[in-house]
C-alpha cells in the first residue's frame, strides 16, 4: 500500500439532512415524545417477550431466555443506530437515535403479532412458562399474544383480566 | 419531516398491534398450576409446613401466604353434612359431596389450588382419624366440630345375645364412625375389642350376632346407637396446615358462615334439603355424587345434632365446661380404633386439633337461640330417683379403684349427656351414694345415681340408662 493508493481511495459520501426549517408546533411535540415513548415501551416489551417465546422452545431458564432475548432486541438496535447515523449526518443525533430504536423494536413487534399463525405456539408456551413460575401478568400477555384466554387452577374459568397488568414484580419472579 | 414521518408510522404501527391483539380469536386455555420452588418464597413456607417438630399450634406469623385465593374447596363426605353450605356464598366457597372417604382423601391431597382438590373437609371424627396417617404429609388438624351424630348409627343384636367375646364376630357396615360404635360398646362391657374380629363382607356379617351400620339396616335389636351416645360421633371440620396458615383468614370466615348456616338449617330444613337436591352450580361442584332424594336428606338431617360456636368453645376448652372435650374424645377414638386393628398408626403425641381458628369463629358469629337443656328432673320420680330406665351397657370392675370409676363415670356422662349413668359398689347403697356425691361435684352433673346392680365377684358397676 502506499500513499497513492491511499488517495484514490473512494470517499463514503455522507448525506446531510436537511436540518428543520422550523420547530413543530408544541401540541405536536408533547404527542410525538408520548407516542415514541409508548412506542419504545410496547415495542421493546412485545420484542422481549417474543424473542423469550422463540428462545423458549429450546432452553427452559429464565434468566437465560431474558439474555438471549436481550441481544436481539437491544444489541441488533444499536448496531442499525450506529449504521443509519453513520449514514445521516443528522444534527440532532439523540432525537434521531431515539427514532431509529423505536421504528426497529416497533417492526419487531408488528412482526411477532402479525405471523401469529407461526409464534401462537411459542408465545404459548412462554406463557406456560411465566404461569409456571407464578408470573400471572405476564403469563396473560404471553396467552394474549399466543391468541389464548387462559384460565388459572385458582381462580373460575374466564378470569382472564387482560396483559396490561403485567408488573414489576412479576418481571422478577419469570427471571426466576 | 423526518420527525412526522417517524411520528405516523409508530402511531401507525402502535394501532396495528392494538387492533391485530384485539380483533384475533382466542381459544380458552388452561393455565398450568404454579411450580412451587421449595429454596425460596413460598416454598419455604411449605418446607416449614413438613418440619416433623413442628406442632398444631405452632406460629403462624412466619409463613408467607403462597397462592392467594379467596375461595375455599371443601370435600364433604355426604350429603346431609353439606347441609349448612346450602345458604353460603359461591364466592366464598365451592362444596365437592363425595360418598366415599377415598375421594375425600383424595382431594385434600391435591390441593384447594387444583379444580379437583380441596382446601379443606367435613367427616366424621372416625374417618379423619382412619385417613390421618396418609394424609400426614398434609398435617390436617381438626378445626371446628360441625355436628354430632344422632342415630345414624346403631349397634344391634339378638335380644339374648351376651356381649362378644374374644374370637367373636362383629359385622360392621365398614363405615368408621359405626365401627366406633360397636367398638366403644364391646370395650365398655370389658371386651377385649383386640380379640374381636370385624368383618364387613356381606355373607359374614348376615352370620355375625352383634352387626353395627346404619340405621335400619338390620331388624335385630337395637344395643346402643348414636343417639344415645350423643357426643361419642362427632362430624369434624378438617384443614391441612397450608389452609390454616394460607388461607387462615378464609378459614375463619368459612367456620362463621358454618355456624350461620347450621342455624339456617334447623329452621327450614325442608328447603335446606331441596337446595341439596338440586346442587345448585356453582356452589356445589360438577363433580359432586348426585343426592338422594329431599326426602332421604330430610331424614338423614335429623341424624345430625347440629353445633352452636359455644358448643365448640367448649369442646375444645376455650371455655370452661364440663363436656366431653375434642382432645380426650380424639384419644378415646385413636385408642379404640388402634385396639381393634382398625388403623395402624397409635394416638400422635400431639394431636392434631387447632382451636384458634374456631376461637375466632366464634367471636364474630352472633349465638343462635337453642333449645333449652332437658332438666334432669324430668327424669327423676318423687323420691330423686330415675324412674323405668332402659340399661343401655354395663361395666363390671373386679376392683375398686375410685379415681379409674369417677373418671370413667365423668366420661360415660359426657359421651351420653342426655342419658342416666348409675354406679354400684361393694359397700351397699351408703358407698354407692358417696361415690355418687363425688362423682357429681367433678363432673358438674346431676345426672349419676346409685344403682342396683347384683355385683357377685364384681367390685362395682357402672350402667348406661335412657329414658324409654
Amino acid at each position: 500500500m502506499t500513499d497513492d493508493d491511499d488517495d484514490i481511495k473512494p470517499v463514503k459520501k455522507k448525506v446531510a439532512l436537511k436540518p428543520k426549517s422550523k420547530s413543530a408546533p408544541p401540541r405536536f411535540q408533547v404527542a410525538n415524545r408520548v407516542v415514541k415513548l409508548l412506542a419504545l415501551a410496547v415495542g421493546a416489551f412485545i420484542s422481549v417477550v417474543g424473542w423469550m417465546s422463540i428462545f423458549g422452545l429450546l432452553i427452559d431458564s429464565g434468566i437465560v431466555r431474558f439474555v438471549l432475548a436481550l441481544l436481539p432486541t437491544i444489541g441488533v438496535g444499536l448496531v442499525i443506530v450506529d449504521r443509519v447515523l453513520k449514514r445521516f449526518n443528522v444534527e440532532d443525533r439523540g432525537g434521531a437515535m431515539l427514532d431509529v430504536y423505536a421504528v426497529f423494536l416497533m417492526v419487531q413487534a408488528v412482526l411477532f403479532v402479525v405471523l401469529g399463525g407461526v409464534t401462537h405456539g411459542a408465545f404459548t408456551k412462554e406463557g406456560d412458562h411465566y404461569a409456571k413460575s407464578g408470573s400471572r401478568g405476564l403469563a396473560r400477555a404471553a396467552y394474549l399474544l399466543g391468541g389464548k384466554s387462559p384460565s388459572f387452577p385458582d381462580e373460575p374459568a374466564g378470569g382472564a383480566s387482560g396483559a396490561a397488568d403485567a408488573g414489576a414484580g412479576d418481571a422478577g419472579k419469570a427471571a426466576r | 419531516m423526518r420527525t412526522y414521518g417517524v411520528f405516523l408510522a409508530l402511531l401507525g404501527m402502535l394501532v396495528a398491534v392494538g387492533f391485530l391483539l384485539g380483533t384475533t380469536p382466542r381459544d380458552a386455555y388452561k393455565a398450568p398450576a404454579e411450580e412451587i420452588d421449595p429454596d425460596v418464597d413460598g416454598g419455604a413456607a411449605l418446607s416449614d409446613a413438613r418440619a416433623p417438630e413442628a406442632g398444631a399450634t405452632a406460629p403462624m406469623e412466619a409463613a408467607a401466604p403462597i397462592v392467594p385465593s379467596n375461595k375455599l374447596r371443601l370435600a364433604v363426605l355426604s350429603w346431609e353434612l353439606a347441609a349448612p353450605i346450602a345458604g353460603m356464598d359461591p364466592a366464598m366457597v365451592e362444596a365437592t359431596v363425595l360418598s366415599v372417604p377415598q375421594g375425600v382423601e383424595t382431594r385434600l391431597a391435591r390441593g384447594g389450588d387444583d379444580t379437583e382438590g380441596a382446601d379443606l373437609a367435613v367427616v366424621p371424627l372416625a374417618e379423619f382419624i382412619s385417613m390421618y396417617d396418609r394424609l400426614r404429609a398434609l398435617e390436617p388438624s381438626v378445626v371446628a366440630i360441625a355436628g354430632y351424630s344422632h342415630g345414624k348409627e346403631e349397634l344391634t343384636a339378638p335380644g339374648d345375645a351376651a356381649a362378644p367375646k374374644a374370637g367373636e364376630t362383629v359385622g360392621t357396615s365398614g363405615e368408621a364412625a359405626a365401627t366406633m360404635l360397636s367398638i366403644y360398646a364391646l370395650d365398655f362391657m370389658r371386651t377385649d375389642v383386640s380379640k374381636v374380629k370385624l368383618v364387613s363382607d356381606p355373607a359374614d356379617v348376615a352370620n355375625a350376632a352383634w352387626v353395627t351400620g346404619p340405621h335400619a339396616a338390620t331388624k335385630k335389636r337395637i344395643v346402643l346407637s348414636s343417639a344415645d351416645a350423643s357426643r361419642l360421633l362427632p362430624a369434624v371440620i378438617i384443614a391441612p396446615r397450608r389452609t390454616r396458615e394460607a388461607k387462615k383468614a378464609d378459614l375463619v370466615k368459612f367456620v362463621a358462615a358454618w355456624f350461620e348456616g347450621t342455624a339456617r338449617v334447623r329452621g327450614n330444613a325442608p328447603g335446606v334439603a331441596k337446595e341439596l337436591e338440586a346442587r345448585k352450580a356453582p356452589l356445589f361442584s360438577g363433580a359432586s355424587e348426585k343426592p338422594q332424594g329431599a326426602l332421604a336428606i330430610v331424614e338423614r338431617l335429623g341424624q345430625i345434632e347440629w353445633t352452636t360456636p359455644q358448643d365448640n368453645t367448649d369442646a375444645f376448652g376455650i371455655t370452661e365446661s364440663k363436656v366431653m372435650h375434642v382432645d380426650d374424645l380424639m384419644t378415646l377414638s385413636w385408642r379404640l380404633l388402634r385396639t381393634a386393628g382398625v388403623i395402624a398408626a397409635s394416638t400422635p403425641a400431639q394431636l392434631p386439633i387447632t382451636k384458634d381458628i374456631v376461637a375466632e369463629a366464634a367471636k364474630v358469629t352472633p349465638p343462635p337461640p337453642g333449645d333449652a337443656p332437658k332438666a334432669p328432673a324430668e327424669l327423676m320420680d318423687d323420691a330423686g330417683a330415675p324412674k323405668g330406665l332402659n340399661v343401655l351397657l354395663t361395666r363390671r370392675y373386679d376392683d375398686l379403684d375410685e379415681a379409674t370409676l369417677l373418671a370413667d363415670i365423668a366420661q360415660t356422662a359426657r359421651l351420653f349427656d342426655h342419658g342416666i349413668v348409675r354406679v354400684t359398689t361393694r359397700g351397699g347403697d351408703k358407698a354407692s351414694r358417696t361415690l355418687v356425691s363425688k362423682a357429681r361435684k367433678e363432673s358438674l352433673t346431676e345426672r349419676i345415681f346409685p344403682g342396683n346392680v347384683a355385683l357377685g365377684t364384681a367390685a362395682a358397676a357402672l350402667e348406661v340408662c335412657v329414658a324409654p
